[in-house]
């Protein structure tokens, strides 16, 4: 179960990159045609549709690998059986708000694909695909936390429960 | 119903237990944020903001640039920058005594002329400068704690995911901040050298070996990598002041200038280049999740009614700037030391901005201010994020002991440069003033 979410919140993430190659290859490419006086149609609405996918698609990874910082001054020095009760807590409440939000999230998809919502613009730019993504890479993030959840509950270690302080490691940008 | 002070007070010391118990920083404030906002204006206030705030946020097209910002980084890195920029610094600088401790401070600022992130900046440095450090048998503490404020220099000098932030937050222009932060990163890096060169004339030990000077022609030959980032920094701003393209688009041309760069020098790999994709979306989206939760957390603050209270009993004590630099300092200062920099200035800027503001001080000015107090929150113990990089990097060489012990001299003068920076706006406004008029 955990490594089939391992792929496809990597799979996630490797996509997210790509937006973010897209965003670039866009961006210029709209300010070498705004100097030519032929801006691209509707440039501005797709970097924001990229940034939505970039955020949403990366987040379950981030979830999952438990790279979001944390500061523990107290749990680094609590005893085990106690650094175990506040990792739960710590995994209940981001189960909780990846839950609500991803409750909410399909909540303002649905309201805009009813009435196929379009961004007025030099063209008209649908909006629901970005909500879309928004609702389902907060739900894979919630599918996350509860996986998290589950591994911290039932790890019998808990020198190996993730109570960490490193906010970026060396695999976040090497 | 509960009065604000109160709700304002229990939310507070809510976060920071949560905190303190290691739950992620993030998910902290989200979670204290929507239960306050359920408090004041029911759960459907509270489910509403979660509803709108994340997406309208992502999809916000000003904060666009920030993964721009930082895809410059990761792939300079990548690319090898970072490392070619270390070695010419220290062949023109081995002979000296002290030497890779100057040759730290100078290729990390070069460096940060193309990275926009202060921990990607702690991280590579921490890799490339800090074996040479520990195996010339230089000082531990003083290694370590200089390549983790040097860092820093990240914040300040353009561009900057800081900037970004307090921009978009206080809706200033960016362009005129990352000029306005040139002159003031230019003089902390030289301060950083007078400092480093006064602790080693003070105590020889902590540079023990002095080394051979390396040939003119080979310290000559090493400049091509300080020519390709000083070339991507003056494209960069150059293009911005020229008007060739807006501040929110120079992070598409820089990210695209060193993309094209690192490949024409075959520099980059596949690997490397899926690597920093990825590392790139990932950073962004953990800086994204703290806004997320942050402004949740702000908007929780103001919807109790307690900000607009704290603004009110401020401004009815004095309308003095010095009152409100005074306010930003110890809020910012004291936060500093316990949260990290993005969710600090998310949190406070709604409230110490239209202070500032009603106080008539120069907006970008005062972000100078206060992108100098993030500078010093990231190296401030117990939390600051520039320790926790260098050490997660140092791969058990340094303790977070190790690096707090020799932090303070720096921390001290980072207080020193903000002191300057109060005292003579002009370093921070000559450049934008004269640039944009």
């Amino acid at each position: 179960m955990n490594k089939v979410l391992g792929s496809v919140v990597g799979l996630g993430l490797t996509v997210a990159g790509l937006a973010v190659l897209a965003m670039t290859v866009v961006g210029t490419s709209d300010i070498v045609a705004m100097w030519f006086k032929v801006p691209i149609p509707g440039a501005y609405e797709l970097i924001a549709l990229l940034m939505v996918l970039v955020i949403f698609l990366a987040l379950p990874e981030v979830e999952f690998s438990r790279k979001h910082i944390a500061i523990d001054m107290l749990s680094e020095r609590a005893s085990p059986p106690i650094r175990h009760v506040f990792a739960v807590i710590g995994n209940v409440l981001s189960l909780l708000f990846y839950a609500a939000m991803a409750w909410q999230a399909w909540r303002l998809f649905w309201g805009s694909w009813s009435i196929r919502e379009y961004a007025t613009g030099l063209v008209a730019f649908p909006v629901y695909p970005a909500k879309g993504l928004f609702a389902l890479g907060v739900t894979v993030a919630a599918v996350a936390a509860c996986a998290n959840l589950v591994r911290t509950m039932t790890s019998r270690d808990a020198a190996t429960l993730p109570v960490k302080n490193v906010p970026v490691t060396e695999k976040d940008v090497l | 119903m509960v009065d604000p002070a109160t709700l304002c007070g229990l939310t507070v010391a809510a976060l920071l237990v949560l905190l303190a118990i290691g739950v992620p920083v993030a998910v902290a404030m989200g979670v204290v944020g929507l239960a306050g906002m359920a408090v004041v204006g029911g759960p459907s206030l509270a489910l509403t903001q979660l509803q709108t705030l994340p997406y309208y946020l992502a999809a916000d097209y000003g904060f666009a640039v920030i993964p721009l910002f930082v895809l410059m980084g990761t792939l300079a890195m990548e690319g090898g920058l970072a490392s070619e920029l270390y070695d010419a610094a220290e062949k023109w600088l081995r002979h000296v005594k002290g030497g890779l401790y100057y040759t730290t401070i100078i290729a990390s600022a070069a460096f940060g002329a193309v990275s926009g992130s202060s921990t990607v900046n702690a991280t590579v440095f921490t890799k490339t400068a800090l074996p040479e450090m520990l195996r010339h048998g230089y000082s531990k503490p003083f290694s370590s704690a200089c390549i983790c404020a040097v860092g820093t220099l990240d914040v300040m000098i353009p561009p900057s995911v800081a900037m970004v932030i307090y921009c978009i937050i206080t809706e200033q222009s960016l362009g005129r901040l990352m000029l306005a932060g040139i002159i003031p990163g230019v003089i902390s890096a030289v301060l950083y050298l007078v400092m480093t060169y006064l602790f080693v004339r003070w105590k020889p030990e902590i540079a023990p070996i002095r080394g051979e000077r390396v040939p003119l022609a080979e310290r000559v030959r090493s400049l091509k990598s300080v020519w390709i980032v000083g070339s991507l920094f003056l494209g960069l701003m150059g293009g911005i002041y020229l008007g060739l393209f807006s501040p929110s688009s120079a992070g598409a041309v820089g990210a695209l200038a060193v993309l094209l760069v690192v490949v024409a020098q075959r520099r980059l790999t596949w690997a490397g280049f899926l690597t920093a994709l990825r590392s790139t979306a990932r950073v962004t989206t953990v800086l994204f999740a703290i806004v997320i939760g942050g402004l949740l957390f702000s908007r929780m603050l103001v919807s109790t009614g307690a900000i607009n209270e704290l603004i009110a009993g401020i401004q009815g004590l004095s309308s003095s700037p010095w009152l409100v630099l005074v306010v930003t300092i110890v809020i910012l200062f004291v936060l500093g030391c316990l949260v990290d920099s993005v969710s600090m200035l998310i949190v406070t800027l709604p409230f110490l901005f239209p202070l500032s503001k009603a106080a008539g001080m120069d907006p970008i000015w005062y972000g100078i201010l206060v992108i100098q107090l993030v500078e010093i929150s990231a190296i401030t113990p117990p939390v600051g994020m520039n320790l926790f990089a260098t050490v997660s990097a140092a791969e058990g060489t340094v303790t977070i002991g190790d690096v707090i012990r020799g932090i303070w001299p720096f921390v001290v003068l980072s207080l020193v440069i903000l002191g300057i920076l109060i005292a003579f706006p002009g370093l921070s406004l000559w450049l934008p003033n004269r640039m944009f008029s």
